[in-house]
C-alpha cells in the first residue's frame, strides 16, 4: 500500500503546514494535483481521516495530491489579524504557487467539504490554474422550494407536534410569551443569516459563474444528512436560474450520509466518487 | 516549528517539533500525546496551544500522531494499544535527540494520558508525566459511538438503518476499529496512571462536572505514591460543539506552571 505513494511534510511560505503525497512514479505534469482545504477550523487531516484517506487513494491512481492549513488553523502560522476569508484565498494562491515552483505543477483541482468547498469556489473563480472543484456540502442559498420542504418536513415530525403540545416550540414562544427575553443566537443560526444575505448570496453565483465561463470542471456533492442546508436536486440550479449550471455540473447525493460523513461505507463512497470523477 | 516525519519507513510518524524561546534555561524535553478519534479532531487546537505556551519557557516541544491517526502512516484497521505506547517511546527518543535535553515529560489528553502513563513506568529519561482527562472508565469510553448527527433529516425522508461495518468492526468515537482494539480499550483504566512511577504526575481534572467528580472519586479511593491533582472548570476541548469552541486557557496555564 504505502510503495504506491511518498508523503512529504511541507511548511509553504514558511507558514503553512501540509503534506505532498506524490505517487512514487513521481508528480505526472499531464494531471492536475488535488488540492484539499480546511473544514472550518478542523485541521488537515479531516474529520475521521476523510482528508488523508482521499489524499492517499487518489495517489493511488497516479495523482498528486496536497492537504494544508491555512494560517490560523492546524499546525499553521498565526493569521495575523487578517480576515479569515482573504487569508484563506491568499494561502491558496501561496500553495499553489509553491507547487508550481517545486513540482512543476502547473494545473489543479480544489477540494473542500462546507466552508472548504465555498472556498474553492471562490478561489476556482478567480484563478486559472484551477481547472476543477469537489465540492462536498457547498453552501446554497435556501429557496422558496427548500423552505416549503423544510417547514412540511417538520410537521411530519413527532417532535414538531410534541414541542408544540408541552409549550417548548419556537413558535410557540414568539406567539405566547412574546415579553420572554430573547434568545441567542447559535452559531449554525449566524452562518446561516450570513450566507443567505443577498451580498453573500450574489458573490456565490457570481462565483459559480466565472467559474463555468472559465471552463472550471465542477462536481458537487451533497449528503441527505443536511436537509436543513439542502433538501431537493434540483435546489443549486434554483438558487442561482441565470448560472448554467446544469452544463458544467456533476451532481451526486450521498443517500442518507451524514455532514461529516461519520460512516465509513459514505467516506468510502465519496472518495470513490472524487477519484473516479478527477 | 517544524512539521516532518519520524520512525522507521514501516511505521512512519508524523510529528511537529516547537523548540524552546529561552535558550538560557537548562533545556527542557515534553512529548505530547494526543487523543484519539473525534476527540482528536477537536483537541488539536488546544494540543497546538500548549505545545506553544510551553515552548515559549524552556521546553523544547514534540507532538505527534499515533500510527494509523492523524498525518501519520497506517490505517484505522493496522492499531493497537501496545504499536501506539511504542509511538510514545519513539517519540520520546526523538524528541531527546532533536532537543539535546537528559529527560523527557509525557503529557497525555484522553486517552493519550493513559498511554503516556503506562509508558511512564519504565521509560529511563522521563521527568515528569501530566495526565489530563484520562479515560476513567473504558468500557464506558470504548461504547462511546458518534453516529450521524441527530439534528439531521427533518423528515423529508425515513432515515435507513446505518450501514453495517462487518460483525468484527464496531465504532468508537466516530471510527472503525477491530474487536481487538476495542477489548483493548475497554481495559483501560486509571490503575497505570495511579503506579505509574514517574518522580512528579500531575493529573488534570476539566470539562464537565461530572467526569471532574469520577476522576476525583477514584483518586480519593488510591493509595500510593504522591500525585498532584488539579482540578479546572475549563471547557472539554475534545468535545465537538464544547461552548464557543474556546480553548481550555486555565488548564494549558496550570501545566505549563507546574512544569
Amino acid at each position: 500500500m504505502s510503495s504506491q505513494f511518498i508523503e512529504r511534510a511541507a511548511l509553504f511560505g514558511g507558514t503553512k503546514a501540509g503534506i505532498v503525497t506524490v505517487p512514487t512514479a513521481g508528480h505526472d505534469e499531464t494531471r492536475p494535483v488535488l488540492v484539499v482545504l480546511n473544514t472550518g477550523i478542523s485541521h488537515r487531516v479531516g474529520h475521521h481521516r476523510m482528508h488523508v484517506e482521499l489524499c492517499r487513494a487518489v495517489a493511488r491512481q497516479g495523482t498528486m495530491a496536497v492537504r494544508f492549513d491555512f494560517r490560523g488553523i492546524g499546525d499553521s502560522a498565526p493569521l495575523d489579524g487578517a480576515d479569515p476569508g482573504e487569508g484563506a484565498l491568499a494561502d491558496i494562491g501561496d500553495v499553489l504557487r509553491e507547487l508550481g515552483d517545486r513540482f512543476k505543477a502547473r494545473r489543479f483541482v480544489l477540494c473542500g467539504l462546507c466552508s472548504g468547498a465555498d472556498q474553492s469556489i471562490h478561489f476556482a473563480s478567480q484563478d486559472e490554474r484551477v481547472v476543477g472543484v469537489a465540492l462536498i456540502d457547498p453552501q446554497i442559498p435556501k429557496t422558496r422550494r427548500h423552505r416549503i420542504a423544510v417547514g412540511v418536513g417538520r410537521l411530519r415530525m413527532w417532535g414538531t407536534w410534541r414541542n408544540l403540545l408541552l409549550g417548548r416550540s419556537r413558535a410557540y414562544g414568539r406567539l405566547f410569551r412574546p415579553a420572554s427575553p430573547p434568545r441567542s443566537e447559535t452559531s449554525d443560526e449566524y452562518l446561516d443569516r450570513q450566507l443567505n444575505r443577498p451580498e453573500s448570496r450574489d458573490a456565490l453565483g457570481r462565483s459559480f459563474a466565472a467559474a463555468i465561463d472559465r471552463g472550471v470542471r465542477i462536481l458537487a456533492v451533497f449528503t441527505t444528512g443536511e436537509r436543513e442546508r439542502w433538501s431537493y436536486r434540483g435546489q443549486l440550479f434554483d438558487a442561482f436560474p441565470d448560472v448554467p449550471l446544469a452544463r458544467a455540473i456533476s451532481l451526486v447525493e450521498l443517500h442518507d450520509a451524514d455532514h461529516l460523513l461519520s460512516r465509513r461505507d459514505d467516506r468510502a463512497k465519496l472518495i470513490e466518487t472524487v477519484t473516479k470523477w478527477i | 516549528m517544524g512539521p516532518f516525519f519520524f520512525g522507521s519507513s514501516r511505521r512512519r510518524l508524523f510529528g511537529v517539533y516547537t523548540p524552546a524561546v529561552e535558550l538560557e534555561a537548562p533545556p527542557g524535553a515534553v512529548v505530547l500525546c494526543q487523543p484519539w478519534g473525534t476527540e482528536y479532531i477537536h483537541a488539536h487546537r488546544a494540543i497546538v496551544r500548549l505545545g506553544e505556551a510551553l515552548s515559549r519557557t524552556r521546553f523544547h516541544v514534540l507532538r505527534f500522531d499515533y500510527y494509523g491517526s492523524g498525518d501519520s502512516g497506517g490505517d484505522f484497521a493496522e492499531v493497537d494499544l501496545e504499536g501506539w505506547r511504542s509511538d510514545i517511546r519513539t517519540a520520546a527518543d526523538e524528541c531527546l535527540s532533536m532537543s539535546g535535553a537528559s529527560r523527557v515529560s509525557l503529557v497525555g489528553l484522553r486517552i493519550g494520558a493513559n498511554l503516556a502513563a503506562d509508558v511512564a513506568r519504565d521509560l529511563a529519561d522521563l521527568d515528569a508525566l501530566v495526565v489530563w482527562n484520562p479515560i476513567v472508565d473504558g468500557a464506558a469510553y470504548a461504547s462511546v459511538t458518534t453516529p450521524a448527527r441527530r439534528r439531521d433529516p427533518v423528515g423529508l425522508r425515513p432515515r435507513r438503518r446505518p450501514a453495517s461495518h462487518g460483525p468484527d468492526i464496531v465504532k468508537v468515537l466516530g471510527s472503525p476499529l477491530g474487536e481487538e482494539l476495542a477489548a483493548e480499550l475497554r481495559q483501560v483504566g486509571l490503575a497505570p496512571i495511579l503506579q505509574a512511577g514517574a518522580e512528579r504526575t500531575l493529573i488534570v481534572g476539566s470539562g464537565e462536572p461530572a467526569d471532574r467528580a469520577a476522576l476525583r472519586r477514584t483518586l480519593s479511593d488510591r493509595s500510593g505514591p504522591t500525585l498532584d491533582y488539579v482540578e479546572n472548570d475549563d471547557v472539554p476541548a475534545w468535545l465537538d460543539g464544547h461552548p464557543g469552541y474556546a480553548l481550555p486557557i486555565s488548564t494549558i496555564d496550570t501545566i505549563r506552571r507546574w512544569l
